[in-house]
């Protein structure tokens, strides 16, 4: 008895809220019905094939060609997102401006808009006939059908994970901490590098995290801008919806296994950086 | 030495200072004593060029800083939330003026022994590696000073620096940063509304009152004389005799003939006197009397007639 109400004292978190078991049991039923079951399943899957099939399937040349477009636009875009967001979420938070509330919502678009609608778009301005298209074309520019055309589309869903995320770590920062570096003689760029920068840190890291994520598995809005050729602008959710096409289950299945490990592996990075810095502040 | 003339300031139209003027001469330490909203806080945030104002000037040593920034004026800040940086170890929040310097930067050892050497001073050796989250509010404050004092300031401006702290802790903090001040030879001014504690720290004391000095004087001149009814009020306790006269508790005494007519609510022990609670016969005005804890009490219920010792008369 003893044991047993140490270690569930180790687990859980003294709370006037009672219901620890319950509603830690409903979540655990809950991620597994929504997420880890189907993964297994995938995984399950995957392990029937044998690994050679496996090998050849998930680590073609088309496939890490895919690997490596998918992972490194989304990459490119959760990066680019982070300036830009930041720069955003700094002008909603620290401004007050007419308009306003629009640029608010015009964040959070990217979120309610069919993905299709927002490729079809991109693919219409950067086409080199497209209203933008036009001017970078004569630069030798191009955007459509380019990994630069996938990471515009990519930008353009991820940015409202980053100006989200951030904006209320700025909001709560409050002006006070940066008025307490200018008494103590910090320049503007000090206080941004020195206190802002390190502050908001965890939030641009889980922005670019959620960013990237949605990145690698975006689908909709890329397949028009990117033009799909196999080797050069294929990225992996369509290398797998092809396959499907094909009815070669067992290709789909292992790309996805790999797309899966990797992106577990690098959110279960960022994640445990977040919680590593932390346990060091002791918060 | 610092002085202050004719400020004014506004806030959307709405004015929250006017035409304030005093001067605090070094070594000094100076109260700022006022309810909330009478614009404490801006006139320090002015002081310290974290705000400007709309007329008049602040001259330190006898040089206009109106158009210094805040980086420029080497004044220390303790702000009343502290402001910690809280991704900062102790020992770096309180060597960050010496690390941002532009000019004559010490190397990274000597801030470090800086850092040291302040936090030694403020009796938090030995926590230089911690986080702020990791500190109780008495000693977050403390590292707010130490920080402050690090960039070796000409003034040390405070926020209501006990303002969020528990009484005890406040009562000791107060004793020692007293000692410091003068242990430094620092020049200080600080906020509060806290009465007692403005009389009982301060040189002088600057009551405020909706942006306007009620007064500016030692703390025995605040209390004995106090120039104003709101002053009379707001810096200890105050009886409204009929005429305009202000009696404090302490300067009332019981008469067998003459003075007014009381009728005692409650008598309790307030420390080492009776307080007694009363309504005036005369004016329904409430009275608050202390008496000599050796003199026997009165009963509540029975009517006494008391006569002011001192009192101090503002007119009808
Ligand atoms: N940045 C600001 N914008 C508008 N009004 C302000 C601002 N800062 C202070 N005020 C107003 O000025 C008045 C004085 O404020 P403050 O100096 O903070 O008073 P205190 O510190 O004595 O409580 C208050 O009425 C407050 O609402
Ligand atoms: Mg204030």
């Amino acid at each position: 008895m003893t044991s047993l109400s140490l270690s569930r004292g180790r687990w859980r978190q003294p709370s006037v809220l009672p219901g620890f078991g319950l509603t830690f049991g409903v979540s655990v039923i809950w991620l597994s019905l929504i997420v880890l079951i189907p993964l297994a399943t995938i995984f399950l899957r995957s392990a029937g094939m044998g690994w050679s099939d496996f090998v050849a399937a998930g680590f073609s040349d088309r496939a890490l060609a895919a690997y490596r477009l998918s992972f490194g636009t989304a990459a490119a875009a959760g990066l680019v997102n982070v300036v830009f967001g930041l720069l955003i979420a700094w002008v909603l938070v620290r401004y007050s401006f007419p308009g306003k509330r629009v640029i608010g919502a015009l964040v959070d678009l990217p979120f309610a808009l069919p993905t299709a609608v927002a490729g079809i778009a991109l693919t219409t301005i950067y086409a080199p006939s497209g209203w933008i298209g036009q001017f970078l074309d004569p630069l030798g520019v191009k955007v459509a059908f380019t990994p630069l055309g996938i990471t515009i589309a990519l930008i353009f869903i991820g940015l409202p994970f980053v100006v989200r995320s951030v904006e209320p770590v700025l909001a709560d920062m409050g002006l006070e901490v940066e008025e307490a570096a200018a008494t103590l003689g910090a320049g503007r760029a000090q206080t941004f590098f020195r206190i802002i920068l390190p502050s908001i840190l965890p939030a641009l890291i889980t922005g670019f995290a959620m960013a990237f994520a949605r990145g690698v598995g975006e689908y909709g809005s890329v397949i028009f801008i990117s033009g799909n050729m196999p080797g050069k602008t294929e990225i992996a959710p369509l290398l797998i919806v092809t396959q499907l096409e094909q009815y070669a289950y067992d290709g789909a299945t292992a790309i996805a296994t790999v797309m899966l490990v990797v992106s577990f592996a690098i959110l279960l990075l960022l994640n445990g950086y977040q919680t590593l810095r932390r346990r060091r502040m002791g918060a | 030495m610092i002085r202050v003339n004719n400020l004014t300031k506004r806030f959307d139209d709405v004015s929250v200072l006017r035409d304030i003027s005093l001067s605090v001469e070094p070594g000094e330490f100076i109260a700022l004593l006022g309810p909330s909203g009478s614009g404490k806080t801006t006139l320090l945030r002015i002081i310290a060029g974290l705000e400007f104002q709309d007329e008049g000037e602040v001259l330190v040593d006898g040089r206009d800083v109106s158009g210094l920034s805040v980086r420029d004026r080497q004044v220390g800040f303790v702000f009343q939330h502290y402001a910690l940086f809280r991704h900062m170890t102790v020992a770096q929040n309180v060597g960050f003026g010496l690390s941002v310097r532009k000019r004559n930067r010490p190397p990274k050892r000597e801030i470090e022994a800086r850092a040291q050497e302040l936090l030694r001073l403020v009796q938090l050796d030995g926590l230089g590696k911690r986080y702020p989250s990791q500190l109780s509010g008495g000693q977050r404050q403390r590292v707010a000073l130490a920080r402050a004092l690090a960039i070796e300031p000409k003034l040390l401006l405070l926020d209501e620096p006990f303002g969020a702290l528990d009484a005890k802790v406040r009562k000791d903090l107060r004793r020692w940063l007293r000692d410091l001040h003068r242990q430094m030879g620092l020049t200080s001014i600080f906020v509060t509304h806290d009465q007692e504690e403005a009389l009982e720290l301060a040189d002088r004391v600057v009551v405020m009152d909706h942006g306007v000095i009620e007064q500016i004087g030692t703390p025995e001149e605040i209390y004995m004389e106090p120039a104003t009814p709101f002053v009379s009020h707001f810096v200890g306790e105050t009886n409204h005799l009929p005429d305009g006269l202000h009696v404090r508790p302490h300067d009332l005494r019981i008469v067998e003939e003459g003075g007014e007519a009381v009728l005692v609510d409650n008598v309790f022990r307030k420390g080492g006197v009776w307080r007694v609670e009363g309504v005036l016969s005369g004016t329904g005005e409430i009275v608050e009397i202390d008496l000599d804890a050796g003199s026997p009490a009165p009963q509540p219920g029975a009517t006494i007639r008391v006569q002011p010792l001192r009192s101090k008369s503002f007119g009808g």
